[in-house]
């Protein structure tokens, strides 16, 4: 076992000998994912993927398990979106006293899932060679199955709201999100971490859109200067099914997303929109992998972000668009502001073509705040400070205009204005 | 209420005020013309604080409190919340911050400074209002991004209407006139004097005597190569009308 992986050890033995989180038909799935594991160790910088950020802070302690535990209501009403049903988990573990179960749509505990609905699950668990899918594989002790059945539309959206409390420390949250939208259904579904503790959250999230089917996802992190976040979502879309995602990501040491879309057949189309805001220390890194596998397939993607202070941004961007997938309509745009000499960001835009008749755009761009702008605004009175920040607004205006009309806009009003700096 | 020695400015390497004096008090209007080149943009943009400008030597005094305070040391918002405005010349697009939004915020800060609380949005809004009707502009400007997609003579009435929410005791306005068309002149003109009281004071930077028809200068001065040549009444104006500048720089 490397160096790296000693510090999952000891919370794994505890794991895979408790039978309430490790009943006997999950031991060996849980036993071989930890030696896969441990085997392949956090991935490093040698990875073209993991090239501008560091697993580094991963190692600074042992994690434990976490521990059931209460949320005060304030901060739970703060969390939630208003009007959607809600899954709550606290420290990684499902609180049922919290959550606000829909009763249009089936969700089941993924533990429970693996045994009640093992041919929907199991295709899933394969860790490929993603050793923090493996590390999630180990461990998962939370998420869930959502089914929503077909031609159904959903009344209310749904979020799978993560919450810690402030009491837990170097804790390992494991969530594990299985969802199936069946053909012609629609679905709005909001997944959110929030921390401000030295945990580290290792997500890992399937989402299937069949056949004409709608799902709007949302994955929100809003984190504290020392909290961890690594996840990696798959989108797998068959034909003419269509996702909308938005990806929020605020703070965080370490905050780093993974989404796949694999447009699987024709007529499917996938919207990626991203925001996210670092400052002090902070490091935040979206990879973006869609990958257009059929022809009449499209894809548009616009990320923005503002770094502050000493912060670091990373947007990995790739588009494959293989042979034969004629038609494709591809588009890709990073932006990032940097709102301080010391804020670095770095933008990797990449187009992978094998096809002959496609339309494909993208681009990348870094800038600061312009100079004659802020003038204009402190000459009519508005402080130097006011004007950053009005500025820094008006640059993301277009991202978060995208979510408006829908349940999320106000919540991320909210979380915005509480985050404060340039997002409010 | 504005006092300007001896100034001298850099831009870059470049000397562009070579000893400017100018004297202004409460109630007067002051028209400074002069060719293209000779400094004009540049002494507006100095006296409202644009980092680009280097002051090297000289002073600029503004009453604050009834007193002479150096605004050298003055952040350009300061003095803007001290009462002192700039019309720009090429006012600047903004996409994201609609003109409203943009208009409460300048207006709240200036609130802010004067101890007075902040106006409700909704008696906000129906004071701009109020005030773009002086203007002639339609309400459903101040919904749009500030000043993107308006045409130049919109951008000038947005200046003006900006003036009308602020309500500055100092008004530079910087070839406010040019691009306007008749129209246009007349409204802004007519605009500006009704903003004009005995406690304040305006003064216009232009290339041309069509807007000194409008709004009547008090003092009319010739900027040439950096310092003030000659200063005169609005005869002055008249005359640089009709034999150019050629004979005020030799």
């Amino acid at each position: 076992m490397s160096e790296t992986t000693r510090q999952f050890e000891s919370a794994f033995q505890s794991l895979v000998n408790d039978a309430q989180w490790t009943p006997a038909w999950l031991k060996d799935l849980r036993q071989t994912s930890f030696e896969q594991f441990a085997q392949a160790g956090l991935p490093s910088r040698q990875i073209e993927a993991w090239k501008y950020t560091s697993t580094r802070s991963l190692n600074e302690s042992p994690f434990a398990l976490g521990h059931a535990s209460a949320i005060d209501a304030e901060t739970l009403a703060a969390r939630s979106v208003a009007g959607a049903s809600r899954v709550v988990f606290i420290n990684g573990i499902f609180n049922a006293a919290l959550s606000e179960l829909p009763t249009d749509v089936s969700i089941t505990d993924i533990r429970e899932a693996l045994d009640t609905d093992r041919e929907m699950v199991m295709p899933c668990m394969s860790a490929e060679d993603d050793s923090l899918v493996s590390l999630n594989q180990a461990f998962f002790s939370s998420g869930v199955l959502i089914k929503v059945n077909k031609n159904v539309t959903v009344a209310k959206p749904i979020q799978l709201l993560f919450l810690q409390d402030a009491q837990s420390e170097t804790v390992l949250i494991s969530p594990r999100n299985i969802i199936f939208v069946e053909a012609g259904a629609q679905a709005q579904i909001i997944e959110s971490h929030f921390g401000d503790t030295k945990n580290f959250t290792n997500a890992v999230t399937d989402v299937f859109v069949k056949d004409n089917a709608v799902c709007q996802y949302v994955l929100e992190r809003v984190l504290g200067s020392e909290t961890k976040y690594v996840s990696r979502h798959s989108f797998h879309l068959a034909r003419d099914a269509r996702i909308e995602t938005f990806n929020l990501a605020l703070g965080g040491r370490l905050n780093r997303s993974q989404l796949e879309f694999r447009l699987n057949a024709p007529g499917a189309s996938a919207k990626l929109d991203g925001l996210y805001i670092a400052r002090g220390d902070n490091h935040i890194d979206n990879v973006t992998e869609v990958l257009h596998l059929a022809p009449h397939t499209s894809s548009a993607q616009l990320y923005k972000g503002i770094l502050e202070d000493k912060s670091r941004g990373v947007f990995n961007g790739k588009i494959t668009i293989v042979k034969d997938a004629q038609h494709v309509d591809a588009q890709q745009l990073n932006k990032n502001l940097l709102m301080s000499r010391e804020a670095e960001v770095d933008s990797r835009p990449q187009l992978i073509i094998d096809a002959n008749d496609v339309k494909c755009s993208h681009g990348a761009t870094i800038g600061q705040l312009d100079e004659q702008e802020l003038f204009y605004l402190q000459s009519r009175a508005i402080s130097l400070e006011d004007a950053k920040r009005m500025l820094a607004k008006a640059f993301i205006g277009d991202v978060v205009g995208r979510v408006s009309g829908n349940h999320f806009t106000k919540h991320l009003q909210d979380v915005l204005q509480s985050f404060g700096g340039g997002a409010q | 209420m504005l006092n300007i020695e001896n100034l001298h400015v850099r831009v870059e390497e470049k000397e562009v005020l070579k000893g400017l004096n100018l004297h202004i008090k409460a109630g007067e209007v002051h028209a400074i013309m002069g060719p293209n080149g000779s400094g004009k943009s540049t002494l507006s943009k100095v006296i409202a604080g644009h980092p680009e400008y280097t002051v090297t030597s000289g002073s600029i005094t503004y009453d604050v409190n009834f007193r002479p305070k150096n605004i050298l040391d003055m952040q350009p918002d300061e003095r803007a919340r001290n009462g002192l405005f700039l019309a720009f010349q090429y006012p600047i697009e903004i996409p994201g911050i609609p003109n409203l939004e943009f208009l409460r915020a300048a207006f709240n800060a200036v609130c802010k400074h004067q101890g007075v609380d902040p106006m409700e949005h909704k008696a906000f809004d129906a004071f701009v209002r109020e005030k773009a009707k002086l203007l002639e502009i339609d309400s459903s400007f101040l919904d749009r991004e500030l000043n993107v997609d308006l045409s130049g003579g919109e951008k000038k009435r947005n200046e003006i209407l900006q003036m009308a929410v602020l309500n500055p005791r100092l008004a530079l306005l910087d070839e406010t006139d040019s691009g306007l068309d008749v129209d246009s002149l007349r409204i802004v003109s007519e605009g500006v004097n009704k903003l004009k009281t005995d406690d304040n004071a305006i003064v216009m930077i232009t290339h041309y005597h069509r807007i000194l028809n409008y709004i009547k200068p008090d003092f009319v001065h010739v900027l040439a190569d950096g310092r003030i040549v000659r200063s005169g009444d609005v005869s002055l104006a008249l005359e640089i009308e009709e034999r150019g500048y050629d004979w005020l720089l030799n």
